[in-house]
């Protein structure tokens, strides 16, 4: 089966403009769009989007899956949109200046690395607030724990999603540039030393180095674990303009027993293959279709699928794009684009 | 990774600099020129781009300002994309913190964050990358912000510092405190931990580990503070003279004069012109005359500083201040200030004008001019010229003086209707407002009904100037406390006394202070 690139079409949201910021999330079927000063929601089967008011900085967002939901922050005045499919978005101010956020179900966790903080907003509105160790960059939830590492002090810490309590902290390598778990690990891309460290998320130790090329940026869980491998990480090297793929943390039993039963079923030892690019790429997103990977630098979008990468837009930003179904949307001058991935058999 | 601190250091300490008024001069806009035109490659661009840029901005010259601080930014685009051509990550997170410093000066707060962000991805260890995010963010108007990041890199640079006290590493700390005490100062002027900062770093450029580089200072008879710095030697002189500058101004937010004094005493033993030294003394003076003279050195020392000249300006309003003598760029400026400050828009319009003849335009004179524009009633040139001002926040200023003052001319026309002659005992509110809407209507119908106005009131007269017995010649005195005076002396029937008398008189406009008043009939 190939896959042939398509552009099928082009929607005209905004009055061509040059726009500083963009974030593009789905939220649920439907697609959202921020730019400076509005937010567009396209349903599915919607010839039209529907636009409201917005922020004045659209920085970066996070999605919930059920409900559908996705949130959209301004990292300059401090506020966020929780936009629904439906409906007028609604805006929080935060006390705290948002660096990174995620759901867990329909509860908002968002870390504050300038206040050192972790605020979690209920889909009812309800906040409450607690002071991390450190100046948190980055989050992650695991199993609807919430995991926090501060990559100046190298320290991760475990938080009780439910009181918000600090039950558990790591001090591990500094200075990482990404922070990911799957259920069994955390993983941190760490670019002055080529490495990426993996721990494990329930007892927060068993710390282990693997190789992440030359200077690995972002890393991301592109296939849980199963029964015949262990799940794969990618992991974007633009200094070596490759996307490594390495086999993620898995216990030594568990090892074992997937080495066992594919040498049973004669698959032989799974060795994942890295991606070759024509540009370094540093961020990159799994979908089910395959990755999406960003250069920064150029504002170049690739898709990479096991077979091929191809370069699908340019001159986006860093959160201006999303791969939804079997098309990616993407933001460029103020206007949403997409591009759609044809199945030809 | 690479670390390339040498050049790196340069924007730290630009960027720390740029916070403080400043003087500037034509000489060191001519260094940095220098720098450029021998600048081989985009990196060594980048520094005397930003200098230039700085130097332009803090004489309020916006144009000259963006187009240097927009060259800085396209050289480091082109060094961003030519980084990751060559897949040269350090080279390109250098390349992103140039942007990210070049999109902080010119405002645009957004994009300036989202670069620093990207920077720290690549650099989170490194302390003169937090430093200079620190540095964007406060010049992009966000302090609070800036703190946190400040803190990152006086944590990192202390851990540096610990593994080997050498004088670069000393230096850099000094820097990053400084750099945190500006970010705490803007936001909590008061906060004790503002004065501990700051005297750690004085303490430290005064330490035996920096005699070295203070001896190269003294031998190179450094004294210059430039935006961009080249050497340690200029580092540390300029560091110190706006360490001290800013723990004289946190000392007289926490109102201990003496402290605050002693701070900007050794800052005039370094340079004895320092125009920010000289206007911290002018505040803590004590009385009219010493206050006007530390304020007419500051203003000697850089005529063309709105900062400092709107300093002048508060104090010049006191009927205190004395009237400004001399014949230097800062006494002219002073006196127009003065003329000002006394209603006297016209004569003040004339003095900006020879300063203008003189030195050539700038934004003082603009900011100056239009004041004068705004006093004389003369809101389109007024318009004109704040337009001239661009984002300046003198410019809302200036703006909210013409609302206001046209706000006081409609509620005068609206009280203008309602009057019927003769008006009785007026208050002199109601003569003021009046008689600039004399000077400043242009409708006919109001002035037609002003001359028809009969005034009745209680007048103060002068001292007459002559009296022979038959009559009595008066020229001015006071209504109801505001000084008035006839157009010309006028002589009375009766030998009259001086002081209190009926005056009937109709409204003939107003100069400066003093209604214009044309005097029909006086009763005793």
């Amino acid at each position: 089966m190939k896959r042939s690139l398509a552009l099928v079409g082009v929607f005209l949201w905004l009055p061509a403009a040059l726009v500083a910021a963009s974030v593009v999330l789905p939220a649920g079927d439907a697609i959202v769009h921020a730019v400076p000063g509005s937010i567009s929601v396209l349903t599915a089967g919607a010839s039209e989007p529907t636009s409201y008011p917005g922020l004045a900085y659209p920085g970066f967002g996070a999605v919930a899956r059920d409900p559908a939901l996705a949130a959209i922050f301004d990292p300059v005045e401090d506020r966020l949109a929780l936009v629904t499919p439906v409906g007028f978005p609604r805006f929080v101010e935060l006390r705290d200046s948002p660096t990174a956020a995620a759901f867990s179900g329909s509860t908002l966790f968002v870390v504050s690395r300038e206040k050192g903080s972790l605020t979690k907003i209920a889909s009812d509105g309800e906040r409450s607030s607690v002071d991390c160790s450190g100046n948190p960059g980055f989050i992650s939830i695991s199993d609807g724990v919430v995991f926090t590492y501060d990559p100046v002090r190298g320290l991760i810490e475990r938080f009780d999603p439910v009181s918000l309590q600090s039950n558990g902290t790591l001090v591990i390598d500094r200075f990482g540039s990404d922070f990911e778990t799957d259920g069994r690990s955390g993983y941190l891309a760490i670019p002055g030393t080529g490495e990426v460290i993996s721990f494990s998320l329930s007892s927060l130790d068993g710390r282990k180095a693997m190789r992440g090329g030359a200077v690995p940026v972002d890393v991301v869980v592109e296939r849980s674990s199963g029964p015949l491998s262990a799940g794969t990480l990618a992991i974007a090297d633009p200094a070596s303009k490759r996307i490594w793929r390495v086999e993620g943390g898995q216990s030594g039993g568990a090892a074992f027993a997937r080495g066992f039963l594919r040498g049973l079923i004669g698959l032989g030892l799974y060795a994942p293959r890295p991606s070759e690019l024509p540009a370094g790429v540093d961020r990159i997103q799994s979908a089910p279709g395959g990755l999406l990977a960003f250069d920064s630098s150029s504002g170049d979008l690739y898709r990479i699928t096991s077979k091929k990468s191809e370069r699908i837009a340019t001159g986006i930003e860093p959160s201006g794009y999303a791969w939804i179904g079997e098309r990616v949307f993407y933001s460029s001058g103020g206007r949403l684009h997409s591009v759609s991935f044809a199945v030809e058999k | 990774m690479r670390r390339l601190l040498g050049t790196m250091f340069l924007l730290v300490a630009g960027s720390l600099i740029a916070a403080e008024p400043r003087l500037t001069s034509d000489y060191e806009i001519e260094i940095a020129r220098r720098q450029l035109e021998r600048a081989g490659t985009s990196r060594e661009k980048i520094a005397p781009n930003m200098n230039l840029g700085d130097i332009y901005a803090a004489r309020h010259e916006q144009e000259a300002s963006e187009s240097h601080y927009r060259a800085a930014l396209q050289i480091a685009g082109e060094m961003v994309r030519g980084a990751r051509n060559r897949a040269d990550m350090s080279s390109y997170a250098d390349a992103v913190t140039y942007r990210a410093a070049a999109l902080a000066k010119l405002g645009l707060a957004g994009d300036a964050r989202a670069a620093f962000e990207e920077a720290i991805r690549y650099r989170s260890d490194d302390p003169s990358t937090w430093n200079l995010y620190a540095s964007g963010m406060r010049v992009a108007g966000l302090p609070e912000k800036a703190e946190p990041a400040a803190r990152n890199a006086v944590l990192l640079a202390e851990e540096r510092r610990e593994r080997g006290s050498r004088p670069k590493s000393i230096l850099d700390v000094a820097i990053y405190r400084y750099s945190l005490a500006s970010a705490v100062y803007e936001q909590r002027r008061a906060d004790p931990e503002i004065g501990e900062l700051l005297v750690e770093v004085v303490r430290a450029l005064d330490g035996p580990e920096l005699a070295n580089v203070r001896k190269r200072a003294r031998e190179q008879e450094i004294f210059e503070v430039f935006t961009i710095v080249r050497s340690d030697a200029d580092a540390l002189v300029s560091l110190l003279n706006r360490a001290l500058l800013l723990l004289g101004r946190h000392y007289e937010a926490r109102g201990e004069s003496v402290a605050a004094r002693a701070a900007w005493e050794r800052v005039l033993r370094m340079r004895e012109d320092d125009p920010v030294a000289l206007a911290g003394l002018a505040r803590l003076a004590t009385t009219p005359r010493e206050t006007s003279q530390w304020h007419l050195s500051s203003l000697e020392a850089n005529p063309w500083s709105i900062a400092q000249l709107r300093q002048y300006e508060a104090f010049a309003e006191s009927p205190d201040a004395p009237p400004p003598a001399g014949s230097s760029a800062g006494s002219a400026i002073q006196r127009a200030v003065w003329l000002l400050s006394r209603d006297r828009a016209a004569e003040a319009s004339a003095e900006i004008d020879r300063i203008q003849m003189a030195h050539g335009e700038r934004a003082a004179t603009i900011y100056l001019k239009a004041r004068a524009a705004i006093a004389l009633g003369n809101a389109a040139e007024a318009e004109s010229l704040i337009a001239r001002l661009g984002d300046l926040p003198e410019a809302e200023l200036l703006r909210r003086r013409i609302s206001a003052r046209s706000e006081a001319l409609a509620s005068s026309a609206e009280i203008l209707a309602s009057l019927d002659s003769p008006v009785v005992d007026p208050t002199s509110d109601l003569l003021i407002g009046l008689a600039r809407l004399v000077s400043e209507s242009r409708s006919p119908a109001e002035l037609t009904r002003i001359d028809a106005l009969l005034f009745q009131g209680i007048v103060d007269l002068d001292e007459a100037l002559i009296r022979d017995g038959g009559r009595t010649v008066f020229a001015s005195g006071t209504i109801d406390g505001t000084p008035f005076r006839f157009s010309s002396p006028v002589a009375f029937q009766g030998d009259l006394s001086d002081g209190e008398h009926r005056l009937e008189f109709r409204l003939a406009g107003i100069a400066g202070s003093t209604l214009l008043l044309e005097p029909l009939g006086l009763t005793p």
